[in-house]
């Protein structure tokens, strides 16, 4: 017996020993590349890195619009743009959906919201692919040589903390994963909103200088950063508590004085399939029909708006029409309280609502011919003719100049120190005169006028619920709107609704995380 | 003594063309991508495997078996790579004990203990590099910046290593009575999983993406089985013999690393987002969260009522529960006939416990699903409850679209008659039969047996009906 057991064990001795020459188990990709042999093969490959990067907000994955970077349930739902409109715009008073997917709904409506919400997911976990993938290049760039490496850097460093923004913005928690911490595989300690706050605008701060004041269309340049940071001062008594609005009013002066944007001469060029040669948009997020492909890029926001019941889609460049979103009367209502009002405003703002066999009154959101679909977003040229195509071309201005003009006038009528009242009353009137309508006194402007001039000029552009909540408008009752609350006319809602809950899996897959009051 | 070795390895290559239509033409064409322009894919895995036995026949009643298996796979980093998979077991002839060799009753009689690890790395479904750093180029539709050609890190997890499940088994082989009249075999088995391999959610922005497959978890599975065969008539015009088995198995989930609870394979509900089932800590595998649903005094569920089971006074998932989908106990039997040219065999097959979620109820049986959302599309069946208008968020984690799953189902049943000596020594033999002639079950939906009790079935399991004509020269 025992010399059994004594040979067994040379066997097992012989097959340790035997382990050591296995090097065909080391199996070999063909297709995928390591960091290392990518930039052996071109040195210029970091820039595809980059644009990847950049992807991360248009674009769902990196095989075409069936392609997802994260696990969703749906590929096409889960993009980050996507994400921004739905929890930005369909939460707020300016657009709802009426397609009745479970969790769509209860955006639509202000109410219900839990963690099992997956449009909540989808935002938190795109927000925690950018960051991370951000990350990892910059750890694997900064050991490496390669041309326009610091300049790569710094860009990556602005999109952490734009998807970081959005973590601020709407969960008002989360986790800080840095270059520095990268690579930890215990759950990292829950960060507060203060804590990510701090984060972002010293990065921002940190890059400002090394990003150049013009950069290749679509990338990162000073003014995408001072914009982004005048944001999170804009927003900072939201966020910490504590109001900046002299820095706000600082960094959006430096964008409007130094950045060398020009309002587009119409308003409707900013949202058109060649608005790349937009002189207005300072960081776009890119589209295009045939090479740069998504179901959650300006595709979900030009097609999604589209019905062929109702409207001509080709006329907007559209092939196919969604049938989703339609705008409520808390937006075209600020032009005018009827069709034909609107038919009669000056303002061409007022003409980007489809009104033809559409009720003014939303009385069933889920009901398609209730309000009018908003065709601001369109995928035809303005400076010339185009065909329609079943993906959008139309690049997404997330950030614009009329919003830093706009930024700018609620700094100084909120006390920041650095501007003047009159060159405020400039700009608003730059931004209204350019769309035909009627330029208003300096008694005019208040600040229930600018958060009613943000929405005639930005609605569907992401910014609405932040702009609801920074004026005390979005939960409560002081403020309502068609569906708020789940209610016709509107019914108030809590103040925890400030925030997102995080989602379930975040939670489950990071005790330190604790839920947002109240959900 | 015995030893082995053997090597494995596996290529998955191909090249494929792609087609598109024109955006702007509309005319179907080549789409060719720049950067992979045979849509080239590879993938390699390779496994090897080094095994010994040694068999031990101790005065022909004592009998001891050890293997020994080490498994490398090119899934794993190479320092978590190879498995040792060690396994004993030691049976007992009691049949050639002095005190039973003479016995009538104990035909035969065998005593087994039994241990075992085996290993799995099942996990091809995360690609064949799942533990490097890669890099994978985007397609023509993935593009950003103009002129410059995407790559995307791939999420990889290096820690990745072998599944391993130890079973201890204890069982009795027996063979009583004359001319084998019962025989049959009782198990009583522990196994124990350990480094579960299962897709997770990691820690959000600690990893390059959501979810992705780890060794994550602990799993207990405790159960027994009881198989017996009867043989009632055995004569020279006769046969009758009728066999059986149940088994029992109850699993817990021990431990998963870093959390509670982790979504369970194939337990999203179809067509919403939602996750059904879980692996939750002290609960059996796959067991459904759900509400507890509140019903009017006809019977009928209050839509979105549930029991405040935690009393806080608001309903949130701290009043959720689980509810165990995968029954303890199964069972099975048969029959098989023999008169004279006359056969019959039948067999059965059931359940009893465990819970089917009747998902149809939800897909197809509210209001609002008949309102056609674009005038295109055409939902015209209603076929549920009522009290549903629409189905949102809570409404369909509700344990009332969990059911009862027991079932007793007739698998097969078939009648035979053979004619001899047909024409010289040709024979023929007529039958007729049945699958799945019926099903005994409380259960409202199609079928109460789906594989992770969530009916998604829209058609029903099919009756096949045969008959046939076996003629042999």
């Amino acid at each position: 017996m025992k010399i059994i057991i004594r040979n067994l064990a040379t066997a097992i001795l012989f097959v340790a020993l035997g382990t050591s020459c296995s090097s065909e188990l080391d199996t070999k990709p063909v297709i995928e590349q390591s960091f290392e042999n990518l930039l052996q093969q071109d040195p210029n490959i970091a820039k595809g890195l980059v644009s990847r990067m950049y992807a991360t907000f248009a674009l769902t994955g990196p095989n075409g619009p069936g392609s997802s970077d994260i696990v969703a349930n749906d590929a096409g739902e889960s993009a980050f743009l996507r994400g921004i409109i739905n929890l930005q715009d369909f939460t707020a008073d300016d657009m709802k959906n009426r397609w009745g997917d479970d969790g769509l709904d209860q955006l639509t409506t202000t109410s219900n919201w839990t963690q099992n919400n997956k449009f909540f997911r989808y935002l938190f976990d795109r927000v925690y692919y950018t960051v991370p993938q951000t990350t990892n290049l910059i750890v694997a760039l900064n050991n490496v040589n390669v041309p326009d490496k610091a300049l790569y850097i710094s860009e990556l460093r602005f999109l952490r903390s734009l998807a970081y923004y959005y973590m601020i913005d709407c969960f008002g928690k989360g986790v800080l994963l840095t270059t520095e911490n990268y690579g930890t595989t215990t759950p990292l300690p829950e960060a507060s909103r203060a804590q990510m706050f701090n984060y972002v605008e010293q990065e921002l701060l940190a890059i400002e200088d090394e990003l150049p004041i013009t950069n290749e269309y679509g990338r990162a340049n000073k003014s995408a950063c001072r914009m982004l940071l005048a944001k999170l001062y804009l927003n900072a008594e939201v966020y910490t508590g504590t109001p900046r609005y002299s820095d706000a009013l600082t960094y959006v002066n430096k964008v409007i004085t130094e950045g060398g944007y020009t309002l587009a001469p119409n308003f409707l060029q900013n949202f058109s399939a060649d608005n790349e040669t937009c002189p207005e948009i300072i960081f776009p997020l890119i589209a295009d029909a045939q090479t740069s492909q998504s179901y959650g890029n300006t595709t979900y926001l030009v097609n999604g708006s589209m019905n062929s019941d109702t409207m001509p889609i080709s006329l907007f460049g559209a092939t196919s029409g969604w049938g989703g979103h339609r705008a409520t009367k808390a937006w075209y209502g600020l032009f005018g309280s009827s069709a034909a009002e609107l038919a009669s405003s000056s303002d061409i703002r007022a003409s980007l609502f489809w009104t033809a066999g559409h009720s003014y009154e939303m009385n069933d959101y889920k009901t398609w011919t209730d309000g009018y679909p908003c065709t601001k977003f369109r995928n035809t040229n303005f400076l010339s003719s185009s065909s329609p195509t079943n993906f959008s071309s139309t690049d997404f201005p997330l950030f614009r100049l009329a919003d830093a003009y706009l930024m700018y006038a609620e700094c100084v009528l909120r006390g920041a120190t650095g501007g003047s009242i009159s060159q405020a009353l400039t700009y608003v009137n730059d931004v209204r005169t350019r769309s035909g309508a009627s330029a208003i006194t300096q008694a005019d402007l208040i600040l229930d006028f600018i958060i009613d001039e943000r929405g005639r000029e930005l609605n569907f552009e992401g910014h609405r619920r932040s702009d609801l909540i920074r004026f005390g408008k979005f939960t409560g009752g002081s403020y309502l709107w068609p569906w708020k609350g789940n209610s016709l006319n509107g019914a108030s809602i809590p103040d925890t609704y400030k925030v997102f809950p995080l989602p379930l899996t975040a939670l489950d897959a990071n005790p330190n995380l604790t839920q947002n009051p109240g959900y | 003594m015995q030893g082995g070795h053997n090597f494995q390895s596996f290529v998955n290559q191909g090249i494929q063309q792609r087609f598109q239509y024109n955006p702007t033409t509309g005319v179907r064409e080549l789409f060719v991508n720049p950067q992979n322009p045979d849509n080239r894919y590879y993938g390699k895995m390779a496994l090897e495997s080094y095994f010994g036995r040694a068999n031990v026949d101790f005065l022909d009643r004592y009998l001891l078996t050890m293997t020994l298996r080490a498994d490398a796979s090119s899934l794993f980093p190479s320092d978590r790579r190879w498995g040792y998979f060690p396994a004993a077991g030691f049976a007992w002839k009691m049949k050639e004990e002095s005190f039973l060799k003479d016995s009538k009753v104990f035909n035969d009689l065998k005593l087994r203990l039994g241990y075992g690890v085996t290993g799995n790395s099942d996990i091809r479904s995360q690609g064949y590099y799942p533990y490097i750093a890669l890099f994978s180029p985007g397609n023509q539709n993935g593009q950003y910046l103009p002129g410059v050609n995407v790559f995307s890190a791939n999420a990889f997890n290096p820690n990745l290593t072998w599944e391993k499940t130890a079973t201890t088994n204890i069982g009795l082989d027996f063979d009583l009575f004359k001319s084998g009249f019962l025989s049959g075999s009782i198990d009583v088995y522990m196994r124990r999983t350990t480094d579960l391999l299962a897709t997770t959610s990691f820690p959000p922005g600690q990893f390059l993406t959501n979810q992705f497959v780890s060794n994550c978890a602990t799993m207990t599975n405790k159960g027994a089985e009881v198989n017996l065969v009867a043989k009632i008539i055995n004569s020279d015009n006769m046969n009758w013999s009728i066999n059986g088995n149940i088994s029992y198995n109850k699993g817990n989930v021990d431990e998963i690393k870093g959390s509670t609870r982790i979504a369970a394979a194939g337990g999203g509900l179809p067509g919403i987002g939602r996750t059904l089932s879980y692996h939750a800590v002290g609960e059996q595998p796959q067991s459904a969260w759900v509400f507890e649903q509140v019903y009017d005094n006809a019977g009928q569920p209050i839509p979105d009522v549930f029991v405040d089971r935690n009393g806080d006074g608001e309903i949130t998932d701290k009043d959720k529960y689980y509810v165990a989908l995968v029954p303890n106990w199964t069972f099975g039997f048969g029959t098989t006939f023999n008169y004279k040219n006359f056969d019959l065999n039948a067999s059965f097959r059931g359940q009893l416990g465990g819970k089917v979620y009747n998902s149809a109820k939800y897909q197809y049986g509210w209001e609002q699903k008949v309102v056609p959302n674009v005038s295109q599309n055409l939902n015209n069946n209603l076929d549920g409850d009522l009290p549903f208008v629409t189905i949102a968020e809570n409404s369909v984690v509700s344990d009332y679209f969990l059911e009862n799953a027991t079932f007793l189902r007739c698998e097969s049943l078939s009648i035979g008659y053979k004619f001899d000596k047909l024409y010289k020594s040709t024979t023929m033999r007529v039958y007729v039969g049945a699958n799945n002639l019926f099903i005994l079950t409380k259960y409202s939906g199609q079928d109460p047996e789906n594989f992770n009790g969530i009916d998604t079935n829209f058609y029903p399991r099919p009756r096949v009906f045969n008959m046939g004509v076996n003629i042999d020269f």
